[in-house]
């Protein structure tokens, strides 16, 4: 049931739940993102919408989890919260690790005589 | 058709002659992008008469693939053959997805290693089946071996094709970049030798439980 009286915590979330959805779609438009990802995303970021909106509906969740005090959530969710940034900066890391390779590639196919097409046209200039 | 063929090779010194003796009966353009050999596989490869290019750095097979394909496409290629340089694949198979390539019109034709019988351990089995499923999960699209190296692709998929994972999780990366621009994949039986060798060189059990969470991890944090 969803209640008559808003938290901002209710107002908040479900704002941004619906704009990661539609940025989840906009990607999926520009094609660099397919549409099954898209679904996934919006799978996703609906079920986080609807428990705040919804909060009972984590009933069913505590009763299958055990997790029955708040303070046990909380735990939860500070674990949770933490993997999220821990995830977030081996992203960081492998974006840095795809330069490295770029520039390791370009090494590579310059000491083996394959200019780009920029060089080319360059060098015919 | 301007075929080349391309073999990711890191320390495969053992190897690599054999594999690129065996890839130049289907095609004179061979090239071997050695990642960070130190076991001298690159002077093999170049005695044998492949192209060789190196990386100073192992950046992972994915990469090493990548820098070939990059490498055939600025060279005026249109189609290209991927191999392992572990010697795993039988070349004799090339014909036979070059046929399905142009007979289906297909844009990325896969050795399927599943599709007859060959002797494949089950820890491989699992293995390639944890890899099946989690790019099922990630693309939507269910093919019987996604993590198979042997692949041709043909002149739109080569044309396209800009892969970023370095790693062994370029596989799922392909098909993710097939389903998103929308190429014709087709599966054809392919035969595999695996040896004690080939085991160990090729991806653990371990290592393929973290290519499956960098996979998942990348499909949603991008």
């Amino acid at each position: 049931m969803i209640p008559m009286e808003f938290t901002p915590y209710q107002v908040v979330v479900p704002l941004f739940g619906g704009l990661m959805i539609a940025y989840a779609w906009n990607l999926v438009l520009r094609q660099k993102k397919t549409v099954w990802e898209g679904v996934l995303w919006t799978v996703f970021w609906s079920s986080v919408a609807y428990i705040s909106l919804v909060p009972s509906s984590l009933q069913t969740l505590s009763t299958l989890t055990g997790i029955k005090k708040n303070e046990n959530a909380a735990t939860i969710t500070a674990i949770g919260v933490i993997f999220f940034i821990l995830f977030y900066l081996i992203m960081r890391l492998e974006e840095l690790e795809q330069r490295v390779v770029k520039v390791v590639r370009e090494r590579a196919l310059k000491d083996a005589g394959i200019a780009s097409h920029d060089e080319r046209s360059e060098k015919h200039s | 058709m301007k075929l080349a063929i391309v073999i990711p090779a890191y320390n495969e010194a053992t190897r690599i002659a054999a594999v690129v003796r065996g890839a130049k009966a289907h095609s004179p353009d061979v090239f071997v992008v050695v990642d960070g050999s130190t076991d001298g596989t690159g002077d093999v490869a170049r005695s044998e008469g492949a192209r060789v290019l190196e990386h100073v750095e192992n950046c992972g097979a994915g990469a090493a693939t990548m820098t070939g394909i990059e490498a055939v496409r600025r060279l005026g290629f249109d189609t290209v053959i991927t191999l392992d340089a572990d010697g795993q694949h039988d070349v004799s198979d090339i014909p036979r997805l070059l046929q399905a390539l142009q007979e289906k019109h297909a844009d990325l034709v896969i050795g399927n290693r599943f599709g007859r019988k060959n002797n494949i351990p089950m820890i491989r089995r699992i293995a390639n089946g944890i890899g099946n499923a989690v790019t099922f999960a990630v693309t939507g699209i269910f093919l019987p071996d996604t993590q198979c190296g042997f692949k041709v692709f043909g002149p739109k998929a080569l044309a396209e094709l800009d892969l970023k994972m370095s790693g062994f999780e370029f596989c799922t990366e392909i098909i993710r970049e097939a389903a998103r621009k929308r190429w014709k994949i087709v599966s054809v039986p392919s035969k595999v030798v695996y040896s004690e060798y080939t085991l160990a060189k090729g991806q653990s059990f371990a290592s393929g439980i973290q290519t499956a969470c960098k996979i998942l991890l990348r499909t949603f944090l991008r």
